[in-house]
């Protein structure tokens, strides 16, 4: 199924949010992540081979094991949803996907 | 007139793209970023990500498939019923419906050395040719977008 809307038809009660909140949530999320990346050089000096959270903009934990990081996230008051967990690998190492 | 979703555009990785992902099973929702991969052959959700959705990879039934790349090999599990919406230019979103859904298991590493090993999502070529989707990349301009035909 495929299935085309806009904010002319979008449904509040059916997906739990309005348009507005929808394309802010998208945004916001996106914006982490694009931070992380613009710090990169900077979380180098700080956080280099470990791996971390980032939510608001912001570093909330970080861990050199990620599993350990995932689940005081998850235990936490932090919370896994709407964090990114990314690690600061060193300049000289390129990854390919 | 095609749909066009915007993507982000880094130094470091792929083009990625924000979705609001839906596991209609659970009711669950949350966001996953998918790095747009031509390398990989279809959609994929990470296991980091299949988690804020609720799916834990034991509940899940394993792939007939694995995952292999130059970084070795992961498992797969199959997740069914999953929705995601994408943001589109022009006020607009595309919504499509994953009847399944392979989600990557995080290459198991020793412990506290896992390094860089770790499978992100990823939206690969079966999923752009099952919805005849476009992808434009101008590397030096640092653009790019997904053009979804429909």
């Amino acid at each position: 199924m495929v299935d085309e809307m806009s904010s002319s038809n979008w449904d509040d009660k059916k997906w739990g949010m309005t348009f507005e909140e929808f394309q802010k949530g998208i945004e916001d999320y996106a914006n982490d992540r694009l931070w992380f990346y613009d710090n990169l050089d900077d979380l180098r000096r700080t956080h280099l081979n470990k791996w971390v959270a980032v939510r608001n903009k912001q570093i909330v934990d970080s861990d050199k094991d990620h599993d350990e990081l995932i689940e005081r996230l998850e235990s936490g008051g932090i919370g896994l949803s709407g964090t990114h967990v990314l690690f600061v690998r060193p300049e000289d190492i390129v990854v390919l996907y | 007139m095609p749909l066009r979703i915007p993507l982000c555009v880094t130094e470091e990785e792929p083009p990625f793209v924000t979705a609001q992902a839906y596991w209609l099973r659970k009711g669950t929702k949350d966001r996953i970023d998918f790095l747009v991969d031509t390398g990989a052959w279809d959609i994929t959700i990470s296991e980091d990500n299949a988690r804020t959705l609720g799916a834990r990879l034991n509940e899940l039934p394993r792939s007939r498939l694995t995952i292999g790349g130059i970084g070795g090999r992961a498992a797969l599990f199959d997740m069914d019923d999953v929705m995601l919406q994408f943001n589109c230019e022009g006020g607009k979103n595309w919504d499509v419906f994953l009847r399944s859904v392979q989600v990557t298991q995080n290459p198991r590493g020793i412990r506290g050395r896992q390094g860089t090993a770790h499978v992100p999502s990823l939206l690969g070529r079966g999923f752009m040719k099952r919805n005849r989707i476009v992808l434009y990349w101008d590397f030096d301009a640092s653009l790019a977008h997904l053009d979804v035909k429909g």
